[in-house]
């Protein structure tokens, strides 16, 4: 029987604990779920924070709603919850999808950005950096979605989309970012957002990327060229490739789609200087020809195939002149390549990275298979 | 009292889920970055002939949790004296994977709650299964075994599909210095803290195979451990990944399955659930039970309550904050060398000799 007594005296201790109340207690109507978050400079303080937070309009049918919130301070965490005091909410950021930094304080630096991203328990890593491209980032957020209502989520649909069709930019998530900044021999890149006229309307668009040099922007590089850098990169899934093709002072304009494409970087050392070779393997379809030229005979194919490759070669070449010259950052991530691939000769170079990567020899060897041209057997001709 | 048996099933299953427990989501060392995998290999074969030692303690005298056997080797005071280093190690270890614990929790979603409560909650559970004998234990660690594994084969396969194998160049950058390193500190973090399990194996059925829980139970440990880190190397990478406390959590975070499976990380956190309070029941009975003996106390059961509100009142201030108790990983696989290596060597080297002296054969007595 006394223990009977004990263990009925033993429950109320439980129950102040368990039944009492909680610590951890959030109400969804409290919280501002946060879906992204802009960061311009602020007029008072140093940063001017800007968040989509996801209203639910009351009514018979809910419907999701964007509202925009902003506070000024002097690091990102002040002015994120200076304007908690305008929204009278909490943010909640277990949602947030995408993170818009303005030109300016890219410039500045994006260190402390990155670094509240992947301190914070709540903030997941897999959040995507972006640069603006336009003056402000918070105009890309006031700016209008066409799909979806919260625009944060829009630029991330429009990722997918790049990557299935356009190859004009990739997605960065945060450890991606950092592995990059903090990585050996590789730079940083970052996809752009810009505003554009849609139907007369300012629409949010997605394309180029901004170089970095450590955690300063250098330069912005727009989307065809970003195409080869990602051509570099291994990482073009599918997208477009425009050919000039100047036959017979018949200038053709001819669109390919490509279906895979594959690179190899070879790091390579010749007469004692590093060199990297870089080869390329791509898959297209004929598309799309704006002359009533036919490559159906074995000849005009070769030919076709071989200024094809001359082109693609010409342009990834022109692209790593371009960052060597203005850059000189490695966002091509040569040097990581000489890591993995040739470590004794990296530990030598490595303090020198900057120098020889302005300097480097770069070769590019291009293959492009021609597939399909469709379902037309012939193009098009006109007569009169 | 009646004797209690757990079977050589439940004894693995035990020391498997003891060996992932807490490595889990503190993830193994990153001195050797991207070859740690190549650690974990060296370290499981590094592991090996110890853990085959501390087998054959438990074989030499079956029946017998080490606690007797310092005893018998040892006689009755300086067996005293050294049972107390044991009853420390457990008490200790006990102390750190309370810790541990809470402040996973704290971290990841309870973050206003005082830790006090999580870890009180946590020994709580663990006296009650304690005390319900090691068979409970034993019955429960079976169960929970099964959705274990099931889960981290999940995770690890879907971690596959975001794995990037350019993360794991250049192998051996920095040498094999880092690798043995590290090495060292997984086989003293977690592989030989199985030595808690000289307690433990003793309960084994008669006619059970020490040596054959301890092999197979690092194995597939150390297995599991090799999983996680290459999935943590492959989806994270360098420099990334040694910026993060809870590498396999962020890990996990990022699995995407199409649009609607995501937001897996959870998992993990209740695999370290289950597998923590595995590990701190298994500290607590050894400590009880070492502490019973030495106070020639029959019931260790009644040293449980006590010891868990201990642990939890030493766990609370044994860290003054997290990086501390990151910080203390490095000094821990000094501090572990008395209880891991020196002790049991001494008392294998000791054991063997009294047998071997006594001539009768304790083991056909026995």
């Amino acid at each position: 029987m006394r223990k009977n007594y004990a263990k009925f005296l033993f429950l109320p201790l439980i129950m102040i604990f368990l039944i009492s109340g909680c610590w951890n207690y959030r109400e969804i109507e409290g919280l501002a779920i946060v879906a992204g978050i802009a960061v311009d400079r602020g007029i008072h303080h140093k940063y001017l924070a800007t968040m989509e937070i996801i209203g639910f309009k009351p009514g018979q049918e809910s419907e999701i709603e964007s509202k925009l919130v902003s506070g000024e301070g002097d690091s990102i965490l002040e002015a994120i919850r200076n304007s908690y005091n305008i929204s009278g909410q909490m943010g909640y950021f277990n949602h947030t999808r995408a993170l818009i930094i303005s030109q300016d304080v890219a410039k500045m630096g994006i260190l402390p950005i990155t670094d509240l991203l992947f301190r914070s328990p709540l903030i997941r890593v897999s959040l995507a950096i972006l640069i603006s491209k336009e003056k402000t980032a918070g105009e890309v957020l006031a700016a209008r979605s066409l799909n979806q209502p919260i625009k944060s989520f829009q630029i991330c649909e429009a990722f997918a989309v790049q990557q299935k069709a356009l190859s004009k930019t990739a997605e960065i998530k945060v450890f991606e970012a950092v592995n990059a900044m903090g990585g050996e021999g590789t730079d940083l890149f970052l996809p752009t957002v810009g505003v554009i006229s849609n139907q007369g309307q300012p629409t949010m668009e997605l394309s180029g990327m901004a170089v970095f040099q450590q955690d300063k922007l250098v330069g912005l590089l727009d989307g065809e060229e970003s195409k080869y850098v990602l051509f570099i990169r291994n990482k073009v899934q599918e997208g477009i490739l425009l050919e000039n093709m100047d036959r017979e002072a018949n200038a053709t304009l001819i669109s390919f789609k490509i279906l895979k494409n594959q690179t190899w970087i070879k790091p390579v050392l010749a007469k004692g200087k590093p060199g990297v070779k870089i080869a390329v393997k791509t898959t297209v379809d004929i598309w799309e020809l704006d002359s009533p030229l036919n490559y159906d005979s074995e000849q005009d194919r070769k030919m076709l195939k071989s200024q094809a490759e001359k082109e693609l070669q010409a342009n990834i070449l022109r692209i790593v002149r371009k960052v060597q010259q203005n850059y000189g950052t490695d966002i091509f991530g040569f040097g990581s390549q000489f890591r993995s691939q040739m470590p004794e000769l990296w530990k030598e170079i490595k303090p020198e990275w900057r120098d020889y990567f302005t300097q480097l020899k770069v070769a590019v060897k291009a293959e492009v298979e021609i597939q399909k041209s469709g379902m037309a057997i012939k193009s098009l001709k006109v007569e009169d | 009292m009646p004797k209690e048996f757990i079977t050589e099933r439940q004894g693995l299953n035990m020391m498997v889920l003891f060996i992932i427990g807490s490595t889990l989501v503190v993830g193994v060392t990153d001195a050797a970055k991207q070859d740690s995998w190549l650690s974990v290999i060296l370290a499981i074969i590094m592991a090996l002939p110890m853990l085959m030692l501390y087998a054959r303690i438990v074989h030499l005298f079956p029946g017998q949790d080490i606690f007797m056997v310092i005893h018998r080797v040892f006689g009755r005071i300086v067996g005293k004296v050294l049972s107390l280093f044991f009853v420390w190690y457990a008490f200790h270890l006990g102390v750190l994977v309370i810790r541990n614990f809470s402040e996973f929790l704290s971290e990841i979603s309870l973050t206003e709650t005082p830790q006090y409560l999580i870890q009180l909650v946590v020994v709580i559970l663990g006296v009650w299964m304690v005390k319900g004998s090691i068979e409970v234990l034993g019955r429960w660690t079976s169960f929970v075994f099964n959705i274990v594994l099931v889960i981290i084969i999940g995770i690890c396969l879907m971690a596959f599909t975001e794995t990037n194998f350019a993360n794991f160049t250049p192998m051996l950058y920095g040498g094999f210095r880092p690798v043995i390193d590290g090495a060292y500190s997984i086989f003293s973090f977690p592989l030989a803290e199985t030595i808690i399990f000289t307690a433990v194996l003793s309960f084994l059925k008669p006619g059970a195979n020490s040596y054959k829980v301890y092999n197979r139970g690092l194995w597939i440990g150390g297995g599991i451990l090799l999983a996680i880190t290459l999935g943590n190397i492959g989806v994270l990478g360098y420099p990334f990944l040694s910026t993060q406390y809870y590498p396999s959590y962020i890990t996990v975070s990022l699995i995407d399955l199409g649009t609607f499976f995501r937001r897996f990380e959870i998992l993990v956190a209740v695999v370290f659930l289950l597998c923590g309070l595995v590990k701190v029941s298994i500290c607590l009975f050894c400590t009880a039970n070492g502490l019973a003996k030495i106070f020639n106390t029959h019931d260790y059961r009644v040293l449980l309550a006590p010891v868990a509100l201990l642990n939890v009142s030493l766990a609370l201030f044994i860290y003054p904050s997290m990086q501390a108790m990151f910080e203390w990983v490095n000094v821990y696989r000094y501090y572990a060398i008395p209880f891991q290596i020196l002790l049991p060597l001494l008392i294998w080297i000791c054991a063997e000799a009294k047998l071997r002296l006594s001539k009768t054969g304790a083991i056909e007595k026995d």
